[in-house]
């Protein structure tokens, strides 16, 4: 049987989701569109039956695109996805608006299971509620206390369940001869929710009792709203987070280099030399490496957003920063993608479904590239540590941490500025507001933060993974293979040489290595970059890093590796050595000031990342976004570039 | 008057929506004509404000807020 879970938001609805489903549960797609669908199987006495998880509304009519999903679901009663038995959470401590998409979807005729959730709260702010009067006004569902957050009811759950999935018995209607109205229809709905509203109230009146209490108002709130300290607790909480994210994730990702670079020497040693090995230990295993490397920031950065989510204060952050964004075409809801998209663009985007408003999220996901992500971090760290000296301003401020901020800052300010750009040329498609429940503020369930951590490492893997092992199998089969007749005619020039003649025999063997290197498939491509990209200082090594980062970013030190590597004597020199004593063929350093800042600068805006284009493709279910996001972060990064070469 | 007219802590009346669609939105969420509220926040530098009924607090953008008509309650 198809079992839906239904609530409003901020009722425990995910809570109970967890609970029931553990680690079972897999994240999909509605077919046709890009909402998440998180479904589980169970087993219940010998039949099997999947539930899934509806996103949280507050009515079958929907405030955004990712709510219309659910009505369309509900639209159609032969639907893939219309559910055969709804589960229904709702939150005790607020009856009258919960109970409005209960009386909806029981006037649908849907049998149902009703969850009265967190009566601990309830009770604390003095409200009694009757039962067995509720029970009898609804005596076609059983209702069911629980407290998803604990875990406390989850037996009495499945005995409903399993009671209702026999007599799948519905509820007399609420609204006599009740059908679901149109989308266009706002009067209708409106009049709806008046008549039910009414119904409901009086209904309440024999099963609730609200105690006076003194009436509280929240000091926290107050606080973390206050025009100096909202913002001040809110850049703080951000420094604290992105210093943990940055020092912790420093030690597993060494163990994962380390892990992986063990690996690859063990294979080599274990299989016989050739082609397989090979590909094995120089493109799979770095490709594979490429991909782990990040799992430790976004597996941190996202434990910490689940928990500020979990306590309900990031609804603060969009209550106060909403008007800051504002100006910008953003949304206070913005916050939290682009916040995101610093560890990765991918989930980050992915997370700007939750912006109602069609033009704000376009143009979140439309900038959230240009917020600097992890895979730009060993780029921009192999370039500060080329170019950048290791000196101390004004005694305390280390150069190269200055230049890393101010690269995160121009991808941060150029966001805000290209959003800018974007919010007087787009045209808003429909009408729609700021909505937002600001919820009491609670203890994080862990179990839900646990599970959040797995689905986004789980999303990264998959999404982004693929492509960055594929690409560094191509890669490698590029840099490794080439055309023979040219590469021999190349070997028996340098060999008439003098400076080769005159060379030692170690010396000899690298020169051999590079040009072997250059005549490859790949230094070819790089070559034939030159003219384009030599204005912005750059020689056909760096060519073919751009080209071959062109997938991932974090590929470009993957690269340069590889093409300084083919260098075999100079093996014992760490890549940083090679790199920064490289000359051009005139003698000048390839690696100065202005080369390694113009280059640092053109990473900070190309969209140099496949997995970023094919979400963007996916969220905006249309090539336009994602071409119009490579050609104009494209320009900007090879004007950006020029400048900088010019001016440093 | 508007809702922005209220001050902080200020309770009121819900009298009209003059925007049909927002006025059904606030509908569902059981703020109707006639519903008491309370003004409990104001975001910095005219941004959102929250108001509060029965058990939800809800916020709204300053310049949505403008379509509520409320009554001051003394």
């Amino acid at each position: 049987m198809r079992i839906a879970l239904f609530g409003n938001p901020n009722t425990g609805k995910s809570s109970l989701f967890n609970l029931l489903t553990g680690l079972k549960q897999k994240t999909a797609n509605f077919p046709g569109v890009t909402v998440e669908k998180k479904e589980a199987k169970f087993e219940r006495n010998g039949e099997m039956h999947s539930l899934f998880d509806v996103p949280g509304i507050y009515s079958v009519y929907p405030r955004s695109k990712e709510e219309e999903v659910v009505y369309d679901i509900l639209k159609n009663p032969s639907d893939l996805n219309y559910p055969e038995l709804g589960i229904v959470i709702i939150d005790a401590a607020n009856l009258q608006r919960n109970l409005y998409l209960f009386t909806q979807l029981s006037d649908l005729q849907i049998p149902l299971v009703l969850v009265l959730n967190m009566q601990d709260i309830a009770a604390k702010k003095g409200i009694e509620i009757d039962l067995a009067t509720f029970q009898k006004q609804i005596p076609n569902t059983p209702i069911v206390l629980m407290n998803a957050r604990v875990g406390l009811g989850k037996n009495r759950l499945l005995e409903a369940i399993d009671l209702q999935i026999k007599e799948k018995k519905v509820n007399p209607m609420f609204l006599e001869g009740y059908q679901m109205l149109s989308l266009e229809d706002i009067a209708a709905q409106k009049k709806e929710a008046e008549d039910r509203y009414k119904k409901i109230d009086f209904w309440l009146e024999e099963v609730v009792t609200q105690k006076p209490l003194p009436q509280s108002k929240s000091k926290l709130d107050a606080m973390l709203t206050h025009p100096f300290f909202g913002y001040a607790i809110f850049s703080l909480i951000l420094f604290v987070i992105f210093q943990c994210v940055f020092t912790l994730s420093a030690y597993p990702m060494e163990w994962i280099e380390i892990a992986i670079q063990k690996a690859a020497n063990a294979s080599r040693n274990a299989l016989p030399p050739g082609v397989f090995t090979d590909l094995i230990c120089s493109g799979v295993l770095p490709g594979l490496g490429g991909v782990f490397i990040f799992i430790p920031q976004i597996a941190l950065l996202f434990f910490f957003i689940a928990i500020l989510e979990e306590t309900g204060y990031l609804t603060r952050v969009v209550f106060i920063m909403d008007r800051i964004v504002k100006p910008f075409g953003l949304n206070g809801r913005s916050i939290v993608p682009l916040l995101s998209s610093m560890a990765c663009a991918i989930p980050g985007i992915m997370a700007t479904r939750t912006i109602p408003s069609w033009k704000e999220r376009t143009i979140t996901l439309f900038v959230a590239p240009l917020m600097s992500c992890s895979a730009r971090i060993p780029v921009f760290t192999l370039l500060i540590s080329l170019v950048i000296p290791k000196e101390r301003i004004l005694g305390i401020f280390q150069l190269q941490g200055l230049v890393l901020f101010a690269l995160y800052f121009l991808g941060m300010f150029s966001a805000l500025a290209v959003a800018w750009v974007m919010k007087q040329l787009l045209k808003e498609k429909n009408q729609n507001f700021l909505l937002m429940e600001l919820p009491d503020f609670k203890a994080p369930v862990w179990r839900n933060v646990g599970i959040t951590v797995l689905d986004k490492i789980k999303l990264f893997t998959f999404e982004a993974g693929k492509i960055i092992v594929a690409i560094s199998i191509v890669l490698w089969a590029l840099s490794s293979h080439g055309p023979t007749t040219e590469k021999k005619q190349a070997l028996s020039c340098l060999h008439k040489t003098s400076r080769y003649q005159k060379a030692s025999m170690t010396e000899k063997q690298s020169m051999v290595e590079s040009v072997k290197l250059e005549h490859s498939y790949i230094g070819i491509f790089g070559k034939t970059l030159v003219p384009v990209i030599k204005p912005l200082g750059y020689d056909w090594k760096i060519g073919i890093g751009l080209i071959t980062s062109f997938a991932a970013r974090e590929v470009f030190v993957g690269s340069m590796a590889t093409i300084y590597a083919a260098n075999e004597t100079e093996n014992n020199l760490s890549l940083r050595t090679k790199m920064k004593r490289d000359r051009h063929e005139n003698g000048t350093l390839v690696y100065d000031l202005g080369t390694g800042i113009s280059l640092m600068v053109f990473y900070v805006y190309a969209l140099q990342c496949m997995s970023t284009l094919a979400v963007v493709k996916r969220e905006t279910k249309s090539w336009k976004w994602p071409i119009l996001q490579t050609l104009t972060y494209g320009g900007m990064a090879y004007l950006m570039a020029f400048l900088c070469q010019i001016v440093f | 008057m508007k809702l922005n007219l209220l001050s902080l802590g200020q309770s009121a009346i819900l009298k009209s929506i003059s925007n049909p669609l927002f006025s059904t939105k606030l509908a569902e969420l059981g703020l109707i004509e006639g519903t008491r509220f309370s003004l409990i926040l104001k975001a910095p530098f005219n941004g959102p404000i929250a108001i509060h009924f029965g058990n939800t607090t809800l916020s709204i953008r300053s310049e949505e807020a403008n379509y509520l008509l409320v009554d001051k309650v003394k």
